[in-house]
C-alpha cells in the first residue's frame, strides 16, 4: 500500500519536472526572443519581458518539490554519508515534520493575505504594456508551498519505506 | 542575543544533515518564536505571542516576490542549463585530448593541458562536480600511464576543476552581486585578473616542479599514429567553438552590451548549437538537462527563502547591531576586520556551501564593510576566492569528493589530500596578494 503510494508520488514528481523542465526551455526562448527583438529589431514588450520572470518563478517554486523527492537539496553530509539507511530515514522523518512543514506553513499561511490584497485591487503591472492579473503569479506562492506540503507527505513515506526495508534487510541477514 | 544563539543552533543543526534550506527556516520560526517570549518579557498569552510573530515575519511574501521578480537572479538558472549542456556534448573529453595532443610532449605538458581545459571549463560551463569528475576519468589515468606522481596528477585535477568557482561566469559571482547589490557585469570583471593569475600560478607552479623533481611529471612519448597537423586540426576543431562561445558570453557582458541574464540565454542558445555541432543533440539531452538545471535552480533559491527568513528573525533580535558593535570596536579596524572575516569564511567554507556562506554569512558582514569603508567589488572578490579554496580544503572539500569517486583504486584518499596542498597554497598566497595589492588588480 504505502509503496504503492510512493510510486504514485514519484510518477507526479517525473511529470511535474517535465513541466519544470519545459517552462525553463520556454523561458530561454523567451529571454532570446527578447534580445533578439531588442537589439535587432528595437522593438521590446514589456509584456514579454515580464513573461520572463513569471516562467522563472513558476519553475523555481515548484521545482523545490521536485528537487525534494529527487534528493536534490544540499545538505551538510560530512556525518549523513556515513550514518545507516535507517538512520538517514529517521532523519528524513523527523527533519521533515519538524523542519520542512513549518517553514512551508509559514509561507504558505502568510502569503495568503497578500495574494488576497492583490486580488481584490486587481492590481496589475505598474508598467504600461505590462501583464495584468498579478494576484495570479503572487498565488503561486502559497500554491507552491501547498504543493511542497503535499509532496513532504510523499517524502515522509518513501522513507517510512526505505524503513522498512532496513528492518527486513537486517532479519534476512540474520538468518543467515 | 537570541539572534546570535540562533546562529550557532542552525549551524550545528545543519550537521544532522536534513537539507540546509529547511533547517535555516525553521531555525528561525523557532527562534522567532522565543525572541517574541523574550520581547514581551513574560507576558504569555499565546495571542500576544502569536501576533508579535506573525509581526515578525510579516514581510515574507514580499521578499519572495521580490526574489521572483529579481532578472539579476534569472541568469543563474540559463548559466546553468548552458553549463550542463555543454557537458552533456562531451566538451570536457574533446578539450582533454585536443590539449594533452598539443602539450603532452612538454615536461609537465599533461598536467598544464589539464589546468588550461579546467580554464575553458570554469569559463563554459562553470560547473565544478563536472570539471572535475569529467577530467578525473579522462586526464587522470593518461597521466597516471606515463608515470605523473599520483600527487601531482590529482591536485592538478582538483585544483584546475575549482576554477569555475572564480573566473566568470560562475554563479557564486552572481550570489554575490545579489547580496552584495552590486552589478553583475562588474562582478565578472573584477574576477577575470585575479582568476588568470591564479592560473598562471599553477602552471608555474606545475612547470617549475617538473623540472626540480623530473620524476613527478615526465614528457608522454610520441604518438606515431598522428602527424602534426592532423592533430592541430583535431585540436582547433574542439577548442574553436567554445572559445567562440566564451568570447561571445562574456564579451557582450564586459562590452555593456548585454545584461548577465541576455548574455547567458544566448549562451544556452550557442551551447544548442554547439551540442548539435558535435552531433550530441537529442530531445533526450535537452529535457534532462533542462529537469537538471530546475532541481539546481528550487535548491539554491529554496536556501535563499530560508535565508530570509533567518535574517528576518537575526534582524528583529538586533543581533545585527550587536555584530556590527563587536566588529566596528576592534583595534586596527580595516585589517582586523578583513583577516578575521576572511578566516571565518575559510573556516566556515570547510563545512558549508557557498551558497549559504552567501546569503548567510556575507549579508552580516556587509553593512560593517560599508561602514568602515572596504570597497565592495574587492571585498565580494575576495570572498569568492576564498569559497574557492574551499573546494578543495580537506577534508570536506566538494572537489576531493568528486575525484576519489571516479579515482583508480590505486589513488589513495591520502595522496588527494598531499597533492593539493601545494595547490591550496597557491590559492592562499594569490588571496593574500589581492588583499596586499589591490591597486595592482585594479581596485581602487
Amino acid at each position: 500500500m504505502l509503496v504503492k503510494i510512493e510510486r504514485a508520488f514519484m510518477r507526479l514528481n517525473r511529470f511535474t519536472g517535465k513541466i519544470l523542465a519545459v517552462l525553463l526551455l520556454l523561458m530561454v526562448i523567451n529571454v532570446f526572443y527578447d534580445v533578439v527583438m531588442r537589439y535587432f529589431l528595437h522593438n521590446s514588450s514589456v509584456a514579454m519581458q515580464e513573461m520572463e520572470w513569471h516562467l522563472f518563478s513558476v519553475m523555481f517554486l515548484f521545482g523545490i518539490s521536485v528537487a525534494l523527492l529527487d534528493e536534490g537539496h544540499v545538505r551538510v553530509d560530512f556525518l549523513y554519508d556515513r550514518f545507516s539507511i535507517r538512520r538517514k530515514a529517521i532523519i528524513n522523518i523527523v527533519g521533515t515534520v519538524m523542519f520542512l512543514v513549518p517553514l512551508a506553513l509559514l509561507v504558505l499561511f502568510g502569503s495568503l493575505d497578500y495574494v488576497v490584497d492583490s486580488y481584490q485591487i486587481q492590481e496589475v503591472s505598474e508598467d504600461p504594456g505590462g501583464l495584468p492579473y498579478r494576484w495570479l503569479i503572487k498565488a503561486m506562492i502559497p500554491l507552491s508551498f501547498g504543493y511542497l506540503i503535499f509532496c513532504s507527505l510523499g517524502y515522509t513515506i518513501k522513507q517510512i519505506n526505505l524503513l522498512r526495508n532496513a528492518g527486513t534487510d537486517r532479519r534476512v541477514e540474520g538468518k543467515r | 542575543m537570541t539572534g546570535l544563539v540562533m546562529f550557532c543552533a542552525a549551524l550545528a543543526m545543519l550537521v544532522v544533515g536534513y537539507p540546509v534550506a529547511f533547517t535555516f527556516g525553521s531555525v528561525s520560526i523557532f527562534f522567532g518564536i522565543i525572541a517574541s517570549v523574550v520581547y514581551l518579557q513574560g507576558d504569555l498569552s499565546p495571542a500576544l505571542i502569536a501576533g508579535e510573530f506573525f509581526q515578525m515575519f510579516s514581510m515574507m511574501p514580499f521578499r519572495i516576490y521580490a526574489i521572483m521578480k529579481n532578472t539579476i537572479l534569472m541568469a543563474v538558472p540559463l548559466f546553468i542549463f548552458m553549463g550542463i549542456l555543454l557537458q552533456r556534448s562531451d566538451l570536457a573529453e574533446r578539450l582533454l585530448e585536443a590539449m594533452g595532443s598539443l602539450f603532452g610532449r612538454v615536461r609537465g605538458g599533461l598536467a598544464v593541458s589539464t589546468v588550461l581545459v579546467g580554464t575553458l571549463l570554469a569559463a563554459s560551463t562553470g560547473v565544478v562536480g563536472a570539471s572535475v569528475v569529467a577530467m578525473g576519468v579522462i586526464s587522470l589515468p593518461v597521466m597516471l600511464k606515463y608515470g605523473y606522481s599520483k600527487r601531482l596528477a590529482t591536485g592538478t585535477i582538483c585544483a584546475s576543476g575549482t576554477l569555475g568557482q572564480i573566473i566568470p561566469p560562475s554563479i557564486v559571482l552572481i550570489i554575490l552581486g545579489d547580496v552584495f547589490q552590486q552589478p553583475v557585469g562588474d562582478l565578472f570583471r573584477a574576477a577575470v585578473g585575479p582568476g588568470l593569475i591564479l592560473v598562471g600560478c599553477y602552471i608555474a607552479y606545475i612547470l617549475i616542479i617538473s623540472v626540480i623533481h623530473r620524476r613527478v611529471a615526465p614528457a608522454m612519448p610520441i604518438d606515431e599514429d598522428l602527424t602534426r597537423r592532423q592533430s592541430l586540426g583535431r585540436a582547433l576543431f574542439a577548442i574553436v567553438p567554445p572559445l567562440t562561445l566564451i568570447v561571445m558570453v562574456l564579451g557582450s557582458i564586459f562590452g555593456g552590451i548585454a545584461t548577465p541574464t541576455e548574455s547567458a540565454a544566448v549562451g544556452c542558445v550557442g551551447a544548442v548549437v554547439l551540442a548539435a555541432l558535435y552531433r550530441k543533440l537529442s530531445w533526450q539531452v535537452v529535457e534532462e538537462s533542462a529537469l537538471e538545471t530546475v532541481k539546481i535552480t528550487a535548491m539554491v533559491f529554496a536556501i535563499l527563502i530560508g535565508a530570509t527568513a533567518f535574517s528576518m528573525v537575526f534582524v528583529y533580535t538586533g543581533a545585527d547591531y550587536l555584530v556590527e558593535d563587536i566588529l566596528t570596536n576592534l583595534p586596527g579596524q580595516k585589517w582586523t576586520f578583513l583577516i578575521l572575516s576572511m578566516l571565518v569564511i575559510m573556516a566556515l567554507g570547510f563545512f558549508i556551501d557557498f551558497i549559504e556562506i552567501s546569503y548567510i554569512v556575507v549579508p552580516i558582514l556587509l553593512p560593517i564593510a560599508e561602514i568602515i569603508g572596504i570597497n565592495p567589488l574587492w571585498f565580494a572578490i575576495l570572498i569568492a576566492m576564498n569559497l574557492q579554496t574551499s573546494f578543495l580544503t580537506p577534508p570536506f572539500g566538494f572537489s576531493l569528493f568528486y575525484l576519489k569517486g571516479v579515482c583508480p583504486p590505486e589513488v589513495q584518499t591520502v595522496d588527494l589530500y598531499r597533492g593539493v596542498i601545494p595547490f591550496i597554497t597557491i590559492q592562499v598566497i594569490v588571496l593574500c596578494s589581492i588583499v596586499i595589492f589591490p591597486d595592482f588588480y585594479g581596485f581602487h
